[in-house]
C-alpha cells in the first residue's frame, strides 16, 4: 500500500503553488528538489520542516545552463528524476493593442520556452530510465481567453499545443504529459505575481479603467478563493499514479464546470455569455466598465 | 471569508477521506468536530497534533439520537455549524441478484438516510445564521456503474439526488450545497472496510468467478491509486470557497475522465466503452472472468 | 454582401495563400495592399494584371519600422484599411525535445508577435472610423496538438487565445476579429519554404525516422488535396460579408472534419484515434513509423 518515494523537480517553488508542490510531496515522504530563482532569499522558508525530503537548488528558466545545471543537481543527489512539474510562470495584464513585442517574447520565453528546455535537459535521463512524467502547471486560461489577460492566455495556451504534441512523442520512451487546468486560486500572482504592460503600469493605456476594474475585481475575488494546497495534492497524485495519466487533469471547483459549459457551447454562444458577465471579478468587472464607459462617451 | 475560521462537522471521520477532510481543515486553521462511531478507539489517530481545533465526537449517522447529541455538542462547543461535510458510508459489492434485503437496506441506512438525517440535524442551526455549506461525498460510482456495483451505486445515485432537491430547497436560507465526486482513492474503504455480498462470501454466488476476480483486480487497482489527501483537501476548498458552489466537483483524473465521457457519450457508447475497457480492475476484471459463469 | 470596394491589408502576399487571396480579392474589385519581404523579387508575379488593385509593398513582419511603413503608406494611399489579414507565417519541423530556444523565438517572432506588430499599428486606425476587420490566418493545428509540429502549435495556439481576448477588447468599436483554420493545403510551406529544426535537418534527431515519414505523409496530403483557392476564396468572402463574422472558422474538409471529431470526443478517445492511424498523410506516417520502431 505505501508508495515509492519519487523524486520530483519542481520549477518555479519559491512560492505559491511550487512551493505548496514541493511541501506536499515531503509530507508525502518523496523527495522534492525544490528550484527558484532566488534560493538565497526563498528557500529557506520552502524547507523548513522537511530538511531531509526538500532539496533547494537555483533555476531560471529563462537560462539554459541553470535549467541543466538544476537537473544535474537532482540525478547527482537522486542518481533518477522520476517526475518534472513545470509550476515557473507568471501572468501579464493588460490589453493586447498596448503590448510590446519584448513583453510578449518575455512572458512566452518563461511560459513556454521554460517548459521547452526543462523537457531538453530531463529527457535524456528519462530515456535511459524508461520511464518519467512532466507534469506541466496549466490553467483556464489555457482553454478559454478573455479581454486585458491575452498574453497570458496565450502563453498558456501554446503550454496545451505544445504539451499535446509532446505527449504523443515522447510516449514511446515511457514519458507521459498532463497539463494540470488550475481554476480559481488564491495565490500571490493575484497580488505580486502579475506584471502589468508599461503602458498600463504608466496609467496612459486606453483601456487604463477596464484594466484597473479587471485587476480589482481579481483581487476581490482572490479573497473568496481557496490557496494553493489542494492543486499540489491533485498534483502531488499526479506523481504518485501507477496508471496511465490523461492529457488534461482539471483541478478547481470550478474548472470541470466552465470547461463542460465551453464544450457544450458554439464560439458565439459562449462569447455572448462571457460579454453578458456583471460579477465583480474576472470577467464582469471588464465589460461593466466598458459599458459605463461607452455610456459616458469615453469609449 | 476564508480567513475566518469555520465550524466544519464531518461524518465518518475515522480514517479515509473523511478524516482527511478533518485533518486538512484542521490544518488551515478551522473548527472541526470528526464524528465517528468510535472515537475512544479511532479517535486519536485522526487528532493528533491538532489537540486545539479538532475534536473526535460519537456519532453513529444510523442512529439519530447520536446525531442530534453531536450537533448539540458542536453548537455548545463552537456556537455554529459553517460546514458540514457528510461523508460516512461504506463500499459494499455483490451482485443486484445475491444482495440480501437487509444488505441493501443497511447500506442505504448508512450511505443515505445518515446523511438526510445529518442535513436535518444541522438545518435549523444553518437557517438561523443565514448561511452554511453542505458538502455531499459521493463518488464517480453516483454517475456511472458497473457489475457488481449495483447496490453501491444505487446509494451513490440516491445521494445525487437527494443533493440537487436540497439546493432548492435551502437557497432562499443562503445554505449551499455541493456534491463531491472521488473516483477510487487508496482508503481503508477499499480495504478493511470494504464489504462484500454473504453469498460471495460463503461462495454460493452464481456469480462467483467475476465477483472474485472483480474484488481482487479493484483491491490491486485501488493499491496504486492516490491517498485521500487530495480529497480531504478539495473538500476544505469548498468549505473556504465564497464563490457560489457549482453542483457537481469531480475529484482526480478518473473521476473527470468519466464526467467527460458521460458528457461526450450516449448512454449506450458509454456502456459499450465501459465494457471494452480491459483494464484489471472495476469493471474491466469481471468481465475478463465472466466466461467463468455457467450459462448453460 | 458588401459590393463597395474593401481596401484590404495582408501580409506575407508573396506566395501561397497569400498570393492567391490576394489576387482574388483584386479580380473581385477590391483595393489590396499585398505586403512582403521582398517585393523586387516577389512583387510582378503577383500584382501582373491587377496593377489598379494591387500595391506590392516592402513589410518584413518582424521588423516594427517595416510594418509602421507599409501600414502609413496604405493610409495615405486609401485613407483607411477596412480588412487586415494576418497572413505571414513560418513551419517549423521538429520534435519539442529538441528546439533550441532561438528557433522557437523565430517562429513566435513571425506567427504571433508579428501578428501583434500589424494589430498594434492597424487597430488605431480602425478605431477612429470605429469598424475594421482583423482576419489572422491560423490552422488546425491551433486546436490539436500533433508530434514533430509541437512549436508550430504552441504558436497557433497562442495566436488562438490572443485572438479571442482581442475580439472582447475590440467589440466597443465594432472592430471584428477571427481565426481561419485551414487543413492541410498544398503550399510552398510543405516544399521550399518548409522549415526543420537543426536536429532533423542534420540527420541527428532521437526521432529522425518517424520525422521524415511525417514530412512525406504532410507533402502525401498536400498533392491529394486541394490547394489554396478554397482558403484564399473564403478569406475573400470574410472580407465582404456584412454579417457579424464568427470567431473561429475551419476551412478546407479536413480541417472541417477534424476540428469536428476534435470537439465532440474527450481526450482520451482523440489520442487513441489518432494512435491508432496508419495512413500514408499527416499524423498516420509519423505513428507507423513509431510502431514500425518499436516492434523488433
Amino acid at each position: 500500500m505505501a508508495i515509492d518515494p519519487r523524486v520530483t523537480i519542481i520549477t518555479g517553488a519559491s512560492r505559491g503553488f511550487g512551493a505548496a508542490i514541493a511541501r506536499e510531496l515531503a509530507e508525502r515522504g518523496h523527495q522534492a528538489v525544490a528550484t527558484m530563482r532566488n534560493p538565497d532569499r526563498d528557500g529557506a522558508a520552502v524547507v523548513k520542516g522537511y530538511e531531509g525530503n526538500i532539496q533547494v537548488t537555483r533555476c531560471d528558466v529563462t537560462d539554459t545552463s541553470t535549467v541543466e545545471s538544476a537537473v544535474a543537481f537532482a540525478l547527482e543527489r537522486h542518481g533518477r528524476i522520476d517526475a518534472v512539474v513545470n509550476n515557473a510562470g507568471y501572468g501579464l495584464i493588460g490589453a493586447i493593442e498596448e503590448l510590446q513585442d519584448e513583453e510578449l517574447h518575455r512572458l512566452m520565453d518563461t511560459n513556454v520556452t521554460g517548459v521547452i528546455r526543462m523537457v531538453r535537459a530531463v529527457m535524456p535521463a528519462m530515456r535511459r530510465q524508461g520511464g518519467g512524467k512532466i507534469l506541466n502547471v496549466s490553467s483556464l486560461a489555457g482553454r478559454i481567453s478573455g479581454p486585458a489577460f491575452g498574453g497570458y492566455c496565450g502563453s498558456k495556451h501554446a503550454l496545451e499545443g505544445l504539451s499535446e504534441a509532446l505527449r504523443y512523442e515522447v510516449a514511446p520512451f515511457g514519458v507521459e504529459v498532463s497539463l494540470i487546468t488550475v481554476g480559481a486560486f488564491r495565490t500571490s500572482i493575484q497580488w505580486t505575481g502579475n506584471e502589468l504592460t508599461r503602458t498600463l503600469r504608466e496609467g496612459r493605456s486606453l483601456y487604463q479603467e477596464p484594466c484597473e476594474a479587471f485587476i480589482q475585481g481579481e483581487k476581490d475575488r482572490a479573497t473568496l478563493l481557496p490557496g494553493p494546497r489542494s492543486v499540489a495534492a491533485v498534483i502531488a497524485d499526479a506523481v504518485e499514479f501507477a496508471d496511465p495519466l490523461p492529457l488534461r487533469i482539471p483541478v478547481g471547483f470550478d474548472t470541470s464546470r466552465v470547461e463542460a459549459v465551453r464544450a457544450k457551447m458554439t464560439d458565439d454562444e459562449f462569447a455572448a455569455m462571457i460579454s453578458g458577465m456583471r460579477n465583480t471579478g474576472f470577467p464582469g468587472s471588464w465589460f461593466g466598465t466598458v459599458e459605463r464607459q461607452q455610456k459616458e462617451g469615453v469609449l | 471569508m476564508v480567513n475566518a475560521p469555520q465550524v466544519v462537522f464531518v461524518t465518518g471521520a475515522s480514517s479515509g477521506i473523511g478524516a482527511a477532510a478533518a485533518r486538512e481543515l484542521a490544518a488551515r486553521g478551522h473548527r472541526v468536530i470528526a464524528t465517528m462511531r468510535n472515537p475512544k478507539r479511532d479517535g486519536p489517530a485522526v487528532t493528533r497534533g491538532y489537540k486545539k481545533n479538532l475534536e473526535a465526537v460519537r456519532c453513529d449517522v444510523t442512529d439519530r439520537a447520536t446525531v442530534d447529541e453531536a450537533v448539540a455538542f458542536t453548537l455548545e462547543r463552537h456556537g455554529r455549524i459553517d460546514a458540514l461535510v457528510n461523508n460516512a458510508g461504506y463500499l459494499l459489492l455483490g451482485t443486484i441478484e445475491d444482495l440480501s434485503d437487509d444488505e441493501i437496506l443497511s447500506q442505504f441506512d448508512t450511505n443515505v438516510v445518515g446523511s438526510m438525517r445529518t442535513v436535518q440535524a444541522v438545518l435549523p442551526a444553518m437557517r438561523e445564521q443565514g448561511s452554511g455549506t453542505i458538502i455531499n461525498v459521493s463518488s464517480a460510482a453516483g454517475r456511472m456503474t458497473g457489475p457488481a456495483f449495483g447496490g453501491y451505486s444505487a446509494t451513490k445515485y440516491a445521494i445525487e439526488a437527494v443533493s440537487e432537491a436540497l439546493r432548492f430547497e435551502v437557497a432562499p436560507w443562503g445554505i449551499k450545497v455541493v456534491i463531491v465526486e472521488p473516483g477510487t482513492h487508496r482508503t481503508e474503504a477499499q480495504f478493511d472496510n470494504l464489504r462484500v455480498a454473504q453469498a460471495v462470501l460463503e461462495g454460493r454466488s452464481l456469480y462467483q468467478g467475476p465477483v472474485e476476480a472483480l474484488i481482487e483486480g479493484h483491491r490491486r487497482y485501488a493499491a496504486g491509486r492516490p491517498g485521500p489527501r487530495s480529497v480531504g483537501s478539495i473538500i476544505a476548498d469548498l468549505v473556504e470557497t465564497g464563490d457560489p458552489l457549482p453542483v457537481r466537483v469531480p475529484v482526480g483524473d478518473e473521476a473527470a475522465q468519466i464526467f467527460s465521457m458521460r458528457a461526450a457519450m450516449t448512454d449506450e457508447e458509454f456502456e459499450t466503452a465501459l465494457r471494452n475497457l480491459g483494464n484489471e480492475g472495476f469493471p474491466g476484471a469481471y468481465f475478463a472472468a465472466e466466461h467463468e459463469l455457467n450459462t448453460n | 454582401m458588401s459590393v463597395a470596394p474593401q481596401v484590404v491589408l495582408i501580409t506575407g502576399a508573396s506566395r501561397g495563400f497569400g498570393a492567391v487571396a490576394t489576387r482574388e480579392l483584386a479580380d473581385r474589385g477590391h483595393q489590396i495592399v499585398a505586403t512582403m519581404r521582398n517585393p523586387d523579387r516577389d512583387g510582378p508575379a503577383v500584382f501582373k494584371g491587377y496593377e489598379k488593385n494591387i500595391q506590392v509593398t516592402q513589410c518584413d513582419v518582424t521588423d516594427d519600422a517595416t510594418v509602421q511603413a507599409a501600414v502609413a503608406a496604405a493610409i495615405e494611399r486609401h485613407g483607411r484599411i477596412d480588412v487586415l489579414v494576418n497572413n505571414a507565417g513560418q513551419s517549423l519541423i521538429g520534435a519539442v525535445e529538441e528546439l533550441a530556444d532561438d528557433e522557437f523565438r523565430a517562429l513566435l517572432d513571425v506567427n504571433l508577435v508579428g501578428c501583434l506588430r500589424l494589430i498594434r499599428a492597424v487597430v488605431p486606425h480602425m478605431r477612429r472610423r470605429r469598424s475594421g476587420k482583423i482576419l489572422n490566418i491560423s490552422s488546425q493545428a491551433g486546436r490539436m496538438g500533433g508530434p514533430m509540429v509541437g512549436a508550430y502549435c504552441a504558436s497557433k495556439f497562442a495566436l488562438e487565445g490572443m485572438s479571442e481576448a482581442l475580439r472582447y477588447e475590440l467589440a466597443p468599436w465594432d472592430i471584428q476579429v477571427v481565426l481561419v483554420q485551414p487543413g492541410i493545403v498544398q503550399t510552398d510551406h510543405l516544399y521550399s519554404s518548409m522549415i526543420l529544426a537543426a536536429a532533423l535537418r542534420e540527420g541527428l534527431s532521437v526521432y529522425q525516422g518517424p520525422g521524415e515519414a511525417l514530412i512525406a505523409g504532410l507533402r502525401k496530403d498536400g498533392a491529394r488535396r486541394q490547394g489554396p483557392r478554397t482558403v484564399a476564396s473564403t478569406i475573400a468572402d470574410l472580407v465582404e460579408i456584412e454579417d457579424p463574422l464568427p470567431l473561429r472558422l475551419p476551412v478546407s474538409d479536413d480541417a472541417v472534419r477534424n476540428l469536428n471529431q476534435r470537439a465532440a470526443m474527450t481526450d482520451d478517445e482523440w489520442e487513441a484515434r489518432l494512435w491508432a492511424m496508419r495512413d500514408e498523410g499527416y499524423p498516420g506516417s509519423y505513428f507507423r513509423a513509431v510502431a514500425e520502431q518499436a516492434s523488433p
